[in-house]
C-alpha cells in the first residue's frame, strides 16, 4: 500500500473538489440582449459591454463557481425554511411562484430588463403575493445592512436594490421583502416601491441607454470614477479608459503647519498630562481638603441630574432609536494625523 | 481642580498668524506644481531658496506618505550590482499611490498583440502617457506589456491567457506610468524602512528578486538561506544537537544568525551567528518576478539599467 502523506491528502481532496465543482457544468459568460435586473451598473459603457462582449470575460475558476453554488444552496434552503415556517406563523402564508420571469419594457416598448424574482409569499385570502428576493452575500457586506437604504453603502451590494425595485414594478407590488442570509437568524428587509420610484425610473433609463447604443452598435463615454474601473472585468481586456485620480491637497499656509507642530509637541506632554490628572483625581476622591508639597487640592460634591427611567421605558426608547437608525456613508469625519 | 495645580504652567502656543486686515503672503510658489522660473526665484532672493526648500519638502513628504500607504507585499527587492537592496514597487502597489500623486492615465492606445518565434507564445502591448496632478510633470509613449510565458499565467490556457495577458499589460501600463512619475522605480531599502518607522510594516514582508538567490529559492525550496547557503548546510543547535533554521537579518534591528528549529515550540532557544560564506559565482540570474509583474525591466522607456543603478 502506498503511503499518502498529509499534504498529500489534502492535496487529492482540494483535487477531487474542483474536479467535482467544475463538473456541475460551468455558466460561461456570455452576451446578453437585455438589461439583467441585477446588473445596474454606475458606468454605463459596463452595461452596454455586458450586452455586447459579454462572452469575452473570462470563464470563472473553480473558486468562483464554488462561491456561486455555496450562494445558491443558501437561497434554495432559506426559502426551503421559509416555506416550511409559513405554515406555522400567524397568519400563515405560503411560498408561490419561484423563479418567475418578469419584463420590464421601456418607452420604445421594448424588452429592457428582465430577471427571476426567487419567490413571493402569500398569505392567506389574499391574490398575487409580495415578492421575495433572498441574497447570500459575504457576512461582511450584510453586517452592515439593516435597512433597504445600507444597500447603497457599498458598490457590491447596491445593485440588489435596484434588483428588487425593478421586480417590485414589474410584478406590479407596492411591497416587496429582501431576505439576506446572515450568520445567525436571516434578515427580512421590507422594501417600498414608491418612495423609490426615482430610483427606478433612472434605471430604467439607464437601461434603454444602453440597449440604444447596443443596437447603434456605439458605446458611451467612459466613466471618469477609476474606482469604478478597478472593479470592472473589462478594464484592460476590451475596455481601456483613461484614469484620474484626485491627488492630495497640498496645503502650504505656514500658520497651518506650525500649527500642526506645534500639535505634535504637545501630544506626549498631553498624554501624560491627561494620565497624571486621572490618576490624581482618582487617588483623592471624594477628599474635600488636602496639601501635598506646595499644592492644595480642594474638591467638592456637586448637584448631579440622574434620570431614572423605568428599566421597560428604557428598553422600548432603544427599540424607537435602533428603528430609525440609519447609516449615513459620510455621516462622521476621522482626521488622523501622522508626522513623517 | 486647575490645571495649573499639576506643575508648570503651559507653555504658550505661539503660532504664526497673519495680522488682521493683512492677506496671506504668495504662497502658492511653495506648491511644486507651481511652475517658476530660475529668474523668478533669484529675483525673490533668501524668499527664493524659501521656495524651493518647501517645495522638496512637500515632495519628500509625499513620496513618505506614498511609501506607507503601500504594502510590503507591494515591493520587490532586488540587488543592484554593488550589492545594495532596492525596491521595486509592483504594479498591484501602484494601485494604492496614484491618489496621493493626482495620477492621471491619458491617451491610452489599443493593446497590440505580437506573436512569438514560437508561433504560440505572444506578447500584448500597450501604449499611453500620463500626468501628476501635484508636480504638473507629463510622460509620454510610455510602453506596457505582458507575455503568455509569464508565470502569472502559467495555469491559464485559451482565450482566458489571452484575457489576463492583455489585463495585465493594461494594469503594467498604468504602473509603468505611476513609476514615472511618483519616481517610485527604484527606491533605496533604506527609505523604505524609514517610511514605514512606527508601523507594523517591515521590508522582511518584501518579495525577493534578483540578487536574492535562484526563482525556486525565492520561492522556498530546498532552500535558500543565506547568501547561497542552503538548509543541508544548517550546522547543528550547539545545545541539543538538533537542526538549526536560518534566519534573516532584519534593517537596523538584528544580523542574520542561525536559531535551533525548536526555538518556536519553545524546547530549545539557542541560536548561533551566521557567518557568510565567501561568494563562489555570485547569485544566480534571473528576470523573473512574482505575481504577474515583469519587474524592473532591462530596457525601460529607453533608459538602460545601468542608468538607473540596477
Amino acid at each position: 500500500m502506498t503511503l499518502i502523506s498529509k499534504r498529500g491528502i489534502a492535496d487529492i481532496i482540494s483535487d477531487a473538489w474542483i474536479a467535482f465543482i467544475e463538473a456541475e457544468g460551468r455558466s460561461a459568460p456570455h452576451k446578453r440582449e437585455y438589461v439583467y435586473a441585477s446588473s445596474r451598473r454606475e458606468c454605463l459603457r459596463r452595461m452596454v459591454l455586458e450586452m455586447t462582449e459579454g462572452d469575452k470575460l473570462p470563464e470563472f475558476d473553480a473558486n468562483t463557481l464554488a462561491k456561486f453554488r455555496r450562494g445558491n444552496d443558501r437561497e434554495r434552503d432559506l426559502l426551503n425554511d421559509l416555506s416550511n415556517i409559513g405554515r406555522n406563523s400567524d397568519p400563515p402564508f405560503e411560498v408561490v411562484a419561484q423563479q418567475q420571469r418578469f419584463e420590464l419594457k421601456d418607452k420604445k416598448g421594448r424588452v429592457c430588463i428582465v430577471g427571476k424574482t426567487d419567490a413571493r409569499i402569500r398569505f392567506e385570502r389574499t391574490e398575487g403575493g409580495i415578492p421575495v428576493e433572498v441574497k447570500a452575500w459575504s457576512p461582511f457586506l450584510t453586517n452592515r445592512i439593516e435597512r433597504f437604504e445600507d444597500l447603497a453603502l457599498s458598490p457590491w451590494t447596491k445593485p440588489g436594490a435596484f434588483q428588487l425595485l425593478a421586480y417590485l414594478l414589474g410584478a406590479g407590488e407596492p411591497v416587496g421583502i429582501l431576505l439576506l442570509d446572515m450568520s445567525g437568524l436571516p434578515l427580512p428587509i421590507p422594501v417600498e416601491l414608491e418612495p423609490n420610484l426615482d430610483m427606478i425610473e433612472s434605471f430604467l433609463q439607464k437601461a434603454e441607454a444602453a440597449l440604444d447604443h447596443k443596437e447603434a452598435s456605439t458605446l458611451p463615454p467612459f466613466i471618469e470614477d477609476p474606482s469604478e474601473c478597478q472593479r470592472c472585468p473589462f478594464y484592460g481586456s476590451v475596455c481601456n479608459p483613461p484614469l484620474k485620480h484626485e491627488g492630495a491637497t497640498v496645503i502650504t499656509d505656514p500658520a497651518f503647519e506650525a500649527s500642526l507642530v506645534r500639535r505634535e509637541e504637545l501630544k506626549q506632554a498631553a498624554k501624560e498630562y491627561s494620565d497624571l490628572d486621572k490618576a490624581i483625581k482618582k487617588a483623592v476622591y471624594g477628599t474635600e481638603h488636602a496639601v501635598a508639597g506646595n499644592f492644595v487640592l480642594e474638591g467638592k460634591w456637586r448637584q448631579k441630574t440622574v434620570y431614572d427611567v423605568p428599566a421597560k421605558k428604557q428598553e422600548a426608547y432603544e427599540k424607537l432609536r435602533q428603528a430609525n437608525k440609519r447609516i449615513e456613508p459620510k455621516g462622521s469625519f476621522v482626521l488622523e494625523v501622522t508626522k513623517l | 481642580m486647575e490645571d495649573e495645580t499639576l506643575g508648570n504652567p503651559p507653555t504658550k502656543v505661539e503660532v504664526e498668524t497673519v495680522p488682521e486686515g493683512e492677506e496671506r503672503r504668495d504662497l502658492p510658489m511653495e506648491h511644486p506644481g507651481r511652475e517658476v522660473g530660475l529668474a523668478e526665484l533669484a529675483a525673490r532672493k533668501g524668499e527664493g531658496l524659501a521656495i524651493i526648500e518647501a517645495r522638496a519638502k512637500i515632495l519628500e513628504t509625499l513620496r513618505k506618505a506614498a511609501i506607507r500607504a503601500t504594502s510590503p507585499e507591494d515591493w520587490l527587492l532586488f540587488r543592484d550590482k554593488v550589492g545594495a537592496v532596492i525596491g521595486y514597487l509592483q504594479d498591484c502597489g501602484c494601485d494604492r499611490v496614484r491618489d496621493l500623486y493626482g495620477i492621471e492615465v491619458q491617451n491610452v492606445g489599443r493593446p497590440e498583440k505580437v506573436s512569438g518565434e514560437d508561433g504560440e507564445s505572444f506578447t500584448y502591448l500597450i501604449m499611453g502617457g500620463g500626468y501628476c496632478g501635484i508636480t504638473h510633470q507629463t510622460v509620454e509613449s510610455i510602453e506596457g506589456g505582458r507575455s503568455s510565458n509569464d508565470d502569472f499565467v502559467r495555469d491559464k490556457h485559451g482565450v482566458e491567457l489571452e484575457l489576463a495577458v492583455r489585463k495585465a499589460a493594461r494594469a503594467n501600463l498604468d504602473g509603468n506610468i505611476t513609476r514615472e512619475l511618483a519616481g517610485l522605480k527604484s527606491v533605496p531599502l533604506g527609505e523604505l524602512n524609514e517610511a514605514w518607522k512606527d508601523s507594523n510594516k517591515t521590508s522582511a514582508d518584501c518579495r525577493l528578486g534578483r540578487g536574492f538567490g535562484s526563482g525556486a529559492e525565492r520561492q522556498g525550496a530546498d532552500v535558500q538561506t543565506g547568501a547561497g547557503v542552503t538548509q543541508s548546510k544548517a550546522p547543528k543547535c550547539p545545545k541539543c544537537g538538533g537542526p538549526m533554521k536560518f534566519v534573516k537579518a532584519k534593517e537596523g534591528k538584528y544580523e542574520a544568525f542561525w536559531s535551533c528549529a525548536k526555538y518556536q515550540s519553545g524546547d530549545c532557544t539557542a541560536a548561533r551567528p551566521y557567518v557568510e560564506p565567501p561568494a563562489e559565482n555570485g547569485p544566480e540570474p534571473s528576470t523573473e518576478a512574482p505575481d504577474g509583474d515583469p519587474g524592473p525591466q532591462e530596457e525601460d522607456q529607453g533608459v538602460s539599467r545601468d542608468d538607473v543603478n540596477f
